[in-house]
């Protein structure tokens, strides 16, 4: 009457059931709402934007300079969404400018919230510069940016400052500026 | 979020410029494999679910100061449901659990069930208590679903943050209503804890708010002899928090109300029959709320003013004695850059605290109430030299208080960014740490102890009236370098000189024979012990690919106790400040797609050779299963290895020694919108 359990049916059906349980959820893993990172979708963000500006002194084949400042997740995302990538012709270069001298060679420069506050003074000097400033702090756009990524509910947002914008004298679609919140100077984000 | 880091406290221009740069494996897919976001369209991007924030992988880089974050996925991950457990994760901090509901926490030593040199704050309001000095873990019932990170702080925060943020500072932040609308609901099950726990979060015009409940039942740990120690513990908290952003400030109102009840195994004496009762049964019973309004205003050129006022009322009715709280403060910052160069923040601060003790077995305090009131201003600013390469902050705070006078409080900090993914930081700070109302007016008569005499022997503690307030000067320095693009490495090392530490003197024994024969021994609290302190906390990040991350971290602490001339104080020369001496902590995190993940948990803690506790290992293990994107199941382990364990002795605080036991437990977590 020996009831070992290797033996027993039973446990056999069960040992089948609790791997399929503990299957599941691995065989599973490619549906369901897509998730990422804040970085990865910040980074995917910002290709969006250079993908979807226009410059207005953009040579044949110059590429578009997208600086990264204060953030090194942010740079190292950037840098592995965009690698390799063009747009229309032109390649994504990632910058890392370490002087603040260097921002106006820049085509689209993030900021990262740290460093907005104390750099006031040199993005008031890029306000009428042909280059699309976009950070996550709080109030960039309403103050001295054009885009600011925030979140909400969960999911990855923008604002454009529309008088920001065309102070820079750049040009953003309108299929982009149909997904912002667009918000004029003075006005706030919410 | 940021928001949220924006408006945050002091240390701030140093916090907010950073939170683990180190820790970064840079750029993780929750979804397994590598899903090509740039080929995605916008529209899809806005409708991607944000799984972790990336304040963790890039902003304490820039702190010169040895900084910690645990974030909202570790503490989903970690399957644990309190603070003080939750911080166990974090490098440098001391945690042992005393009984069900008493954990003794602290930073570089001095831990105790109320360690009085960590000062920990809840969005701003400090839950550090002024009667006795510490923090009793069972206050802050938090629901973890709302918090948005929490910061630990290694080292003397005083400049910043205020008189007894000496060794370190805790520093928990909840998320804003605007990440936190829908329902959610929580159970857990198990054999050692039961939660439940439901918020709504909900929009109304420019404003957000959410409203929780949630009901705690702790089991009870064992004691030595593997019998329950009947120290169950229930509590039960609603709070709610609501934030209105409008042009140009924030608002943010936050409150809770928490009902408790505590069991624990008091070593209770009785002074009528002059015998040791072995355990009293009786509950504590606590109740306590809080009030807390913000207001951020947010200025065209970057400056910001912030004011925060708070109410805190408490009331706790324990064996030992009952007590009360009713604090009052309001605060004031304004943060600005000057000339482009300068980050300047400044303060003044107001705190009346009225705190009330009535004893009973064996305790009383004399004034049994008293009202103090703390008058303080800080004012810091980091000055960004070479390009940026080169940050240095100079800070300090001043402060008044009616109970123990005035007292300075500086910091001098310098980081260097000239090599990329590295930085270099170093710092010199003076702390200081207030008597706490009990250490000048407490009594406390000890039970009785047997003597080779053959005579029982009664120790009588006294306070001291002139009790001196603690000082702590510290020297410290970091390391930090990211390895690669998935790993990082995060290094300090810190020494501190400690002086006017409190001793017990004892006075000359006196043979009493009436009413029977015995030896009465008085001891009054004094200020004669000086220490010196030194150790290494190290804490590495590795993530080899995108669904395996490991993170570690070591600790060692060492601590020469020096008695000043005239200590009578014989424990005092032994002194080992309750911390082990060598500790370590590893934990592995492995994910696949967002549907499951399974995490790994050791922990090894050194033996506390005064308290003869030895060093024990535990190992936790869990699994959380997401069946939809609403519902998810997590099955949790702890302790796994042994059926108990003691982690620390609260033979100091007359209670009886219990164990912490092994757990399992079923999580089930709802949400919807």
């Amino acid at each position: 009457m020996s009831r070992l359990p290797g033996r027993c049916p039973e446990w056999g059906l069960a040992a089948v059931a609790a791997a399929a349980i503990l299957a599941t959820p691995f065989a599973a893993a490619s549906q369901g709402p897509q998730r990422a990172t804040d970085v990865v979708l910040k980074a995917a963000f910002l290709y969006n934007f250079a993908k979807f500006a226009e410059w207005p002194e953009l040579r044949p084949g110059q590429a578009i300079a997208v600086c990264i400042v204060g953030d090194d997740g942010m740079a190292a995302a950037f840098d592995k969404t965009a690698n390799g990538q063009s747009i229309g012709g032109h390649a994504v270069a990632m910058m890392r400018p370490i002087v603040t001298s260097a921002w106006s060679a820049c085509h689209v420069l993030f900021i990262a919230d740290t460093e907005v506050r104390r750099s006031v003074n040199e993005l008031s000097m890029l306000r009428t510069a042909p280059v699309l400033t976009v950070s996550d702090a709080p109030g960039f756009a309403r103050g001295s940016g054009i885009v600011e990524l925030y979140v909400e509910g969960g999911r990855m947002r923008f604002a454009v400052n529309i008088d920001a914008l065309q102070r820079s004298g750049l040009q953003l679609s309108s299929r982009l500026l149909g997904l912002a919140k667009v918000i004029r100077d003075r006005d706030h984000v919410e | 979020m940021a928001r949220i880091l924006l408006s945050r406290r002091r240390l701030l221009p140093l916090i907010f410029a950073a939170l683990l740069s180190l820790a970064s494996p840079p750029v993780s897919f929750a979804q397994g494999g590598a899903p090509d976001l740039s080929q995605m369209s916008i529209e899809d991007l806005m409708r991607i679910e944000i799984t972790s924030v990336a304040r963790r992988e890039q902003r304490a880089a820039d702190v010169a100061a040895a900084v910690f974050v645990i974030t909202a996925d570790d503490i989903r991950r970690s399957g644990l449901t309190t603070i003080p457990e939750l911080l166990r994760l974090a490098p440098g901090v001391d945690v042992a659990q005393i009984n069900s509901s008493k954990w003794a926490v602290t930073v570089r030593g001095f831990n105790d069930l109320s360690a009085n040199k960590l000062l920990v704050l809840v969005d701003g309001r400090s839950v550090y208590n002024l009667l006795f000095s510490g923090v009793l873990w069972d206050e802050p019932d938090v629901m973890l679903d709302d918090i948005d990170r929490i910061e630990v702080i290694r080292g003397p925060g005083a400049a910043t943050w205020g008189a007894n943020a000496v060794n370190g500072v805790i520093n928990i932040v909840t998320k804003s209503s605007a990440d936190t609308t829908g329902v959610l609901v929580r159970v857990r099950g198990g054999n050692a804890d039961q939660q439940a726990a439901v918020r709504y979060g909900g929009i109304a015009g420019a404003s957000r708010y959410r409203v929780h409940a949630q009901w705690t039942d702790r089991a009870a740990s064992l004691l030595g002899s593997g019998t329950d120690a009947n120290d169950a513990s229930q509590a039960i908290t609603t709070g709610f928090r609501f934030d209105r952003v409008t042009r140009p400030g924030e608002l943010m109102l936050e409150g809770a109300l928490t009902a408790g009840r505590t069991r624990a195994l008091w070593q209770n004496f009785d002074p009528q029959t002059a015998t040791l009762e072995p355990f009293s049964r009786d509950p504590s019973e606590a109740v306590g709320g809080h009030l807390l309004g913000r207001l951020t205003h947010t200025r065209a050129n970057g400056g910001a003013l912030q004011i925060q006022g708070f109410l805190d009322l408490a009331n706790r009715d324990e064996p030992l004695a009952d007590f009360s709280r009713r604090a009052f403060d309001l605060d004031t910052q304004y943060h600005a850059t000057v000339g482009g160069r300068h980050d300047l923040v400044a303060g003044l601060g107001f705190r009346a605290v009225r705190e009330h003790l009535a004893g009973h077995v064996g305790t009383t305090l004399d004034p049994a109430a008293t009202t103090a009131s703390l008058l303080t201003g800080f004012v810091q600013d980091e000055i960004a030299l070479f390009e940026n390469r080169l940050a240095i902050t100079l800070g300090s705070q001043v402060q008044y208080d009616s109970e123990s006078g005035a007292g300075v409080q500086p910091t001098a900090r310098a980081i260097w960014k000239g090599l990329p993914r590295q930085r270099l930081w170093a710092a010199v700070s003076r702390a200081l740490k207030t008597p706490a109302l009990v250490d000048r007016g407490i009594r406390i008569d000890f039970p009785p102890q047997p003597d080779p005499s053959g005579l029982p022997v009664f120790v009588t503690t006294f306070g001291n009236p002139q009790a001196e307030t603690e000082e702590l000067v510290s020297v410290e320095g970091g390391y930090r370098i990211e390895v690669g693009t998935r790993g990082s490495i995060d290094a300090t090392a810190f020494a501190g000189h400690y002086d006017h530490l409190v001793t017990q003197e004892p006075g000359a024994p006196i043979v009493a024979l009436v009413p029977s024969p015995r030896v009465l021994v008085t001891t009054h609290a004094g200020n004669l012990l000086m220490a010196t302190t030194r150790g290494f906390e190290i804490a590495a990040s590795w993530a080899p690919t995108d669904f395996w991350r490991v993170d570690g971290n070591y600790s060692a602490f060492d601590i020469v106790p020096t008695r000043a001339a005239g200590s009578l104080d014989v424990a005092a020369a032994t002194f080992d400040a309750s911390a082990p001496r060598h500790k370590w902590h590893l934990r592995s995190s492995l994910s696949r797609g967002a549907h499951a993940t399974v995490n790994l948990s050791v922990f090894r803690v050194g033996s506390l050779e005064e308290l003869r506790v030895p060093a024990w290992t535990r190992v936790d293990l869990n699994a959380e299963w997401r069946f939809t994107s609403r519902l998810s199941a997590m099955v949790v382990g702890q302790n796994l290895l042994d059926e108990a364990h003691t982690e620390f002795s609260g033979a100091r605080a007359l209670l009886a020694e219990t164990q912490v036991r092994r757990g399992a437990a079923v999580r089930l977590r709802w949400t919807f919108q």
